[in-house]
């Protein structure tokens, strides 16, 4: 008989060996089962379940009944009727004619991890490359800076001198700045604000030390104005910059016209003057000094929309031939940027499931995908390698090698303002409602801080 | 019967927990009905009844800081009959349960195997004067869907074992012996005369090998060979990755082969020719226990 026929009688033995049932006797009951399944007994109790359960063919049914009724209700709603199709079939395994597992067999990992090793190389390497050339140049949200040219210091001087003398003041008053909608508390809005539906009949919160007080502060202005404005993008009302548009476009165009003639050229190598590019208001007294130096640096941005920011490149690009790509933006990311103890490694998210990582300061990024589409509100990296990151929806994200991200079940379906990190294990949550959740084990349990 | 006095949860206790619960104050939970939730949980968890001494004061306090208070205190107010916890509840989990259900039983039998649930989650039961809900067997050591996960599976599992006993039974008449001696006039009448001799030293060095596997070698190749679980699904339950289950899986099987070999040629002194016609054996269908079989005839 052949090597593989005899496997086969060995697996066929196997089979009918392990099908036998024992004595139904000291079976557990479903608490116990559940919480095996969650792993969550002692070490003791850990051991002597598994020693029943390795004989008792009527726990691991159950077990495996737990096991797939759990990974269904983990799954979307979208594949709830694909899902629901795989039916435990009991007894199965005793039957007089067992059914071939349709599963790979084990020996198939020998061709199936370079197919998979190869697959990912080839996957990478496309997705790198579409990182470099499919990023737009400038994206929402995200401020821009002009290419410096290479011009001599004389030169410079002059340039600036002439900007500085030939500028007109703004004709209206500066309005006041603008800085940060996201932390802007007019933007937020008043009260009743989508809360899980548990938090509103919570006590408040106790109270707590002005440090710590100001930085939920902090946080919770930041989430609200985020929140507003997702609502205005999803309601197309126009933001708070939206609404400056008019009056920047005739900024641009009047300021274009005077930096034309304070350099006395026209076309696209002429110098830009602060305003032009359509920069917030806020920041327009500084550029003129700052980005007034011969139009070597200039702003684009701030939180407008596409199109404002689509006609603000345009005008940037027409008048001082800028060259924009992501990896030399000053980047305003719409996420925050974390920031870890060795200067060089950051992390930001661009968009929905997707982190990015950067190893040297923030000149070039990589990215990451992460399982969530969820949006991330902040995060908090201990070390170069560790970074926890938290959002809408009780989403956390760990990683403790800087590339694999793992989700976290939350101790509660909330939305997640803020994070301090120890290190891997121990880390704070502050949720929207203003309550804190800590670890010690890496969430895998969580406490409400009082 | 009134419930025993508290003996290891105290009230401050309890109250901690409670808070920590952040249950909403519309679900009326008052820190002694908490406390003796957790009294229960306490007692079921160190088998004091049993064995009728107090557990260490220290390993019952870590022991209440490892359970899900939040969830307890949600079956708490299920099971004390408050409408706001009952309302939270179905908006919370009804979804969820019927999805599990429809998971472990199909789609017809999964809304009964829910529906029948809600009943006995509310406690139309009555013992002892004294309404009883499912909630009460809840003590916080998993999550409440999770456990909810765990009634389902273990209500449709005995169902369906129930019915397979019943139909074995229902068997026409000259087959009262059940499965095993239904097979075994196909086993008695091989041409080969040696062959029920090998059958049984086989399996018997099976089981004596597999025996001697740790119990978690043995619950690996059970999920596989008997649940058909998936290599995946076996690393979640045991909590490793899927290529550690698969190499441990397979180890264990190389390990329960070579032992077989071993016992048949040391101990049943069987050459190579006779080992090779055993396996040969083994590949055509026999009785699932034939040693039992062939003892009850005797």
């Amino acid at each position: 008989m052949a090597p593989r026929d005899d496997d086969k009688a060995m697996d066929g033995l196997l089979r009918r060996s392990l099908a036998r049932e024992a004595a139904a006797n000291g079976c557990p009951e479903p608490d116990i089962l559940a919480a095996y399944s969650e792993r969550s007994l002692d070490g003791d109790e850990m051991a002597r379940y598994d020693q029943h359960f390795s004989q008792c063919a009527r726990c691991r049914e159950q077990l495996a009944a737990i096991f797939r009724a759990g990974s269904v209700v983990e799954i979307p709603e979208a594949q709830e009727a694909v899902a629901a199709q795989r039916t435990i079939a009991l007894g199965s395994a005793a039957a007089d004619t067992p059914k071939k597992p349709a599963r790979p067999r084990i020996l198939d990992w020998r061709w199936l991890a370079p197919v998979a090793a190869a697959i990912l190389v080839v996957v990478f390497i496309y997705g790198q490359k579409a990182s470099r050339l499919g990023k737009p140049p400038i994206s929402e949200n995200q401020v821009a800076m002009t290419k410096p040219e290479a011009v001599p210091p004389s030169e410079l001087a002059d340039r600036k001198s002439s900007t500085r003398r030939e500028i007109a003041p703004p004709s209206s008053p500066p309005e006041p700045p603008a800085k940060s909608i996201g932390r802007n508390p007019s933007a937020a809005p008043p009260a009743g604000r989508e809360l899980p539906k548990m938090a509103r009949n919570y006590p408040a919160a106790p109270p707590m030390r002005d440090k710590e007080a100001n930085r939920v502060d902090e946080l919770r202005s930041e989430y609200d104005s985020r929140n507003d404005l997702r609502k205005r993008s999803e309601a197309g009302t126009p933001t708070i910059m939206e609404k400056q548009a008019p009056a920047e476009q005739d900024s641009l165009s009047a300021a274009k016209k005077d930096a034309d003639v304070a350099t006395g050229t026209s076309g696209p190598t002429a110098a830009l003057t602060p305003s032009a590019a359509g920069t917030a208001q806020a920041e327009r007294k500084d550029e003129t000094t700052r980005g007034g130096a011969a139009g070597q640096k200039s702003l684009v941005g701030g939180m407008t929309s596409n199109r404002k920011q689509k006609q603000a490149a345009a005008g940037a690009n027409a008048t001082a031939a800028v060259t924009v790509t992501s990896q030399a933006l000053a980047v305003q990311s719409p996420a925050p940027v974390t920031q870890t103890h060795d200067a060089g490694v950051q992390y930001r998210i661009p968009g929905a499931g997707l982190v990015e990582r950067s190893s040297d300061g923030g000149a070039t990024w990589q990215g990451q995908y992460v399982k969530s589409s969820a949006e991330i509100l902040a995060g908090a990296a201990p070390s170069e390698n560790v970074c926890w990151l938290v959002g809408r929806g009780g989403v956390i994200l760990l990683t403790t090698d800087g590339q694999k991200w793992k989700k976290i079940p939350p101790p509660a379906a909330l939305d997640f303002v803020g994070v301090t990190a120890a290190d891997a294990f121990s880390a704070i949550l502050i949720a929207a409602d203003g309550r804190k959740f800590s670890t010690e084990d890496g969430g895998r349990t969580w406490q409400l801080m009082k | 019967m009134p419930p025993s006095p508290p003996q290891f949860v105290s009230i401050d206790m309890a109250e901690r927990l409670l808070l920590d619960s952040a249950a909403p104050s519309g679900w009326n939970l008052t820190a002694e009905q908490f406390q003796i939730t957790l009294e229960r949980s306490v007692a079921r968890r160190f088998s004091c009844a049993a064995s009728k001494s107090s557990p260490d004061p220290l390993a019952v306090e870590k022991y209440l800081d490892t359970l899900h208070s939040a969830d307890l205190a949600l079956a708490c107010a299920c099971s004390a009959g408050n409408d706001a916890a009952w309302e939270y509840f179905v908006s919370t989990y009804r979804a969820q349960l019927q999805r599990a259900a429809c998971a472990i039983a199909g789609h017809s039998g999964g809304r009964d195997l829910a529906d029948l649930l809600y009943g006995d989650l509310f406690g139309l039961r009555v013992s002892e004067g004294m309404r009883r809900s499912l909630f009460d067997y809840f003590h916080g050591r998993s999550k409440l869907g999770t456990w909810l996960h765990a009634i389902l599976a273990q209500r449709h599992v005995d169902e369906f074992r129930r019915t397979r006993k019943i139909d074995s039974l229902d068997e026409p008449e000259g087959n009262e012996r059940g499965g095993d001696a239904r097979i075994l006039p196909t086993a008695n009448s091989s041409p080969d005369p040696e062959r029920e001799r090998y059958l049984i030293m086989l399996q018997a060095a099976v089981e004596k090998a597999l025996e001697a596997l740790e119990p978690r070698d043995r619950l690996r190749l059970a999920y596989y060979y008997v649940e058909e679980l998936t290599l995946l699904e076996i690393g979640k339950l045991l909590g490793e990755h899927e290529a550690t289950a698969s190499r441990k899986i397979e180890r264990a099987r190389q390990e329960v082969r070579r032992n077989v070999e071993t016992a048949l040629r040391g101990e049943k002194k069987l050459s190579e020719a006779q080992l090779r016609q055993c396996f040969e054996y083994a590949r055509e269908e026999w009785p699932f226990d034939l040693t039992r079989a062939l003892s009850a005839e005797d």
